[in-house]
C-alpha cells in the first residue's frame, strides 16, 4: 500500500482505534516508510507531550481548604442521621404561617402600616417526605395579596424579629422587581420572605432564615450541589417550581421560581452582589 | 473477573477524590481558561461525585471517573450552541510547519527522564490548546488527556465519531506545528529539507508519475 493509502489512517493507528487487519497494514507500512514512521513518531510524541502538559496543576492552599470544606460538608450531611427511607420515619409536622399578630407588625412599622397585618393566609400543614419543600412552595405559590411591608428600605426593620441581617437583594439586572415583604413563621422559626415580580408575570419569593433552625439543606435530600460565582448552591425541582438554597455568613437563603435550576442558582448566588 | 461492587466510604472517598484535585484542576483550567472558573468547575464537579459516589466501583480509574464527571458538567453548563458556534471562528486554524525532527529526536522526547527540555514544550502546548476553538481543544483533552476512545468522546461531546475524527486531526496538526517550531527554536529541529520525502500538503494530492518517480529515486540513492 501507498504513503497516500496508509496515511489517512496514521493518526487512528496512534490511537488505537484501527481494526486488527488495518493495523497491521499500517504497521508493515511504517515499517518500511521513513516518512510515515516520522509521522508517527511526531504524533505519540505530541500526544505524550500533551498528557503531561495537561497532567496536574498544584491548587492554591485556599482552593484546596475550600475543596476539602465542601467535601466535608458534603460528608458530613450524607452521614447526619436525616432517614434515608423518611416514609417510615415521618418528620414532625411543619407549618407556615405569617406572624400572626398584627400588633408585631405594627410595631414595626408604626400606625402608617397598620391594617396591611390582616393579610393572614390560613397555615399550610404539610406532611411528606419533602414537607419543608412542599410548604415553601406552596407559600410561594400562593403568597399574601396584600404584602406586609412594600418598602424596601422597610425590611431591614425585621432583623430584630428575626435576630440576623435582611438584605433584599437588587435583582433589576434579572427583570425582577421587588413586590414587597412578610414576615412567616415556618415551623415556630421566624423567617422573612421577600417577592419579587418578572417581567413576564412570574413571581420569586427569596426566604430568609436561620439555618440552625430550619435545616433545609440537610432536610431535603433531593437537592443538588451545585458551584455558582464560587458559593456551594443546592437546587432542585418539585411540582414545576424550582428552588436553590445557599447559606451565607450564617444565614440561610432559599429561593423559589418557576424558572430552571440554572436560573435559580444564579439568582440565589446573586445575593450578595 | 468480576469483583461485586464495593462502595467506598465517605471519609475514604472523600480522601482520595481530594488527591486527584490537581489532575481535575489541570484539564478544567485548559476548559475553561480562567482559574477562578476552573476551580468552580473541580469543586462542582467534586461535589456530584461525592454525591453519586455509591456509583463508583472501587477498584477501577478514579481519575477516569472523576474526569468523567468534570467534562460533562462543564459540558453541560455551556450550552451545545456556544460549542458549536465557536466552530466558525475554527476557519482560520492554519498550520504552517516548516521543520524536521528525527525520530531518535522524537523518541528521545517522550522519556521524561532524560528530557530537561520538556517543560518547555509543555508551556508551548499549554499554549496552544488555549488558542484553539473550543471543539477542537475538547477534542484533544479528551482523547489524549482523558485518553478516552474516539466512541466515548463522540457521546460525551454529543457529535459523531467522523466530527470527533476531524476535530482531533486539525488541532492536531496545529499542536504539531507548534511543537515543531518550538523544538526548532530549541535546536531540535532543523528546517524541512529541499528533498525530504516527508509529505506536504500538496504531496497527499495525486502527483504525475514522473515525479513520483523521481522521489523514490532520491529516496533509494
Amino acid at each position: 500500500m501507498s504513503c497516500q493509502d496508509i496515511r489517512p489512517y496514521l493518526e487512528a493507528f496512534v490511537d488505537q482505534e484501527l481494526s486488527p487487519e488495518r493495523t497491521l497494514d499500517v504497521e508493515r507500512h511504517v515499517a518500511q516508510c521513513d516518512s510515515c514512521l516520522a509521522e508517527v513518531e511526531m504524533s505519540r510524541t505530541l500526544a505524550v507531550v500533551t498528557r503531561s502538559a495537561v497532567s496536574e496543576v498544584p491548587c492554591c492552599p485556599n482552593f484546596r481548604a475550600r475543596l476539602g470544606r465542601s467535601l466535608a460538608e458534603e460528608r458530613k450531611r450524607q452521614e447526619s442521621p436525616v432517614p434515608a427511607t423518611p416514609a417510615h420515619h415521618p418528620l414532625p409536622w411543619r407549618t407556615i404561617s405569617p406572624i400572626a399578630a398584627a400588633a408585631a407588625i405594627a410595631l414595626l412599622f408604626g400606625a402608617a402600616q397598620r391594617g396591611q397585618g390582616h393579610a393572614v393566609t390560613e397555615p399550610l400543614i404539610a406532611s411528606t417526605e419533602n414537607q419543608l419543600m412542599d410548604v415553601l412552595l406552596q407559600h410561594h405559590s400562593a403568597p399574601p395579596a396584600t404584602p406586609a411591608l412594600t418598602a424596601l428600605d422597610l425590611v431591614q426593620r425585621m432583623e430584630p424579629r428575626l435576630g440576623f441581617p435582611v438584605h433584599p437583594p437588587n435583582l433589576e439586572r434579572y427583570g425582577a422587581r421587588f413586590v414587597g415583604a412578610n414576615l412567616v413563621n415556618v415551623d415556630q422559626t421566624p423567617a422573612a420572605s421577600l417577592h419579587y415580580s418578572m417581567n413576564n408575570g412570574r413571581r420569586l419569593t427569596f426566604y430568609v432564615y436561620d439555618p440552625e433552625k430550619l435545616p433545609l439543606r440537610a432536610a431535603v435530600r433531593t437537592l443538588h450541589p451545585r458551584v455558582v460565582q464560587n458559593q456551594a448552591v443546592f437546587v432542585g425541582h418539585r411540582r414545576g417550581y424550582s428552588i436553590a438554597t445557599c447559606e451565607r455568613h450564617g444565614v440561610g437563603y432559599a429561593v423559589t421560581t418557576e424558572l430552571g435550576d440554572a436560573e435559580s442558582a444564579e439568582l440565589v448566588a446573586a445575593l450578595d452582589r | 473477573m468480576k469483583v461485586p461492587t464495593a462502595v467506598l466510604e465517605p471519609r475514604e472517598f472523600e480522601k482520595e477524590a481530594l488527591a486527584h484535585a490537581p489532575a481535575l484542576y489541570a484539564v478544567a483550567l485548559r476548559m475553561t481558561r480562567r482559574p477562578a472558573d476552573a476551580e468552580d468547575l473541580v469543586q462542582d464537579a467534586l461535589l456530584k461525585a461525592m454525591r453519586a459516589r455509591h456509583q463508583f466501583e472501587a477498584g477501577t480509574n478514579l481519575r477516569a471517573w472523576l474526569l468523567r464527571i468534570l467534562t460533562n458538567t462543564f459540558i453541560n453548563k455551556h450550552k451545545r450552541g456556544q460549542l458549536e458556534r465557536a466552530l466558525l471562528g475554527a476557519e482560520d486554524l492554519d498550520p504552517v510547519s516548516d521543520g524536521w525532527m528525527s525520530t531518535a529526536t522524537l523518541r528521545a522526547l517522550r522519556d521524561p527522564e532524560t528530557q530537561v527540555l520538556r517543560p518547555v514544550l509543555e508551556e508551548e502546548i499549554r499554549r496552544a490548546l488555549d488558542r484553539l476553538p473550543e471543539e477542537f481543544r475538547m477534542a484533544v483533552l479528551l482523547v489524549d488527556v482523558e485518553e478516552l476512545s474516539y466512541k466515548e468522546a463522540a457521546a460525551a461531546l454529543g457529535c459523531p465519531v467522523g466530527t470527533v475524527m476531524s476535530r482531533l486531526h486539525r488541532a492536531r496538526r496545529l499542536l504539531k506545528a507548534e511543537l515543531m517550531d518550538q523544538a526548532r527554536a530549541l535546536g531540535l529541529a532543523v528546517d524541512r529539507p529541499e528533498t525530504d520525502p516527508v509529505a506536504t500538503e500538496e504531496a497527499e494530492a495525486p502527483i504525475p508519475m514522473d515525479r513520483y518517480r523521481q522521489r523514490k529515486e532520491a529516496k533509494v540513492s
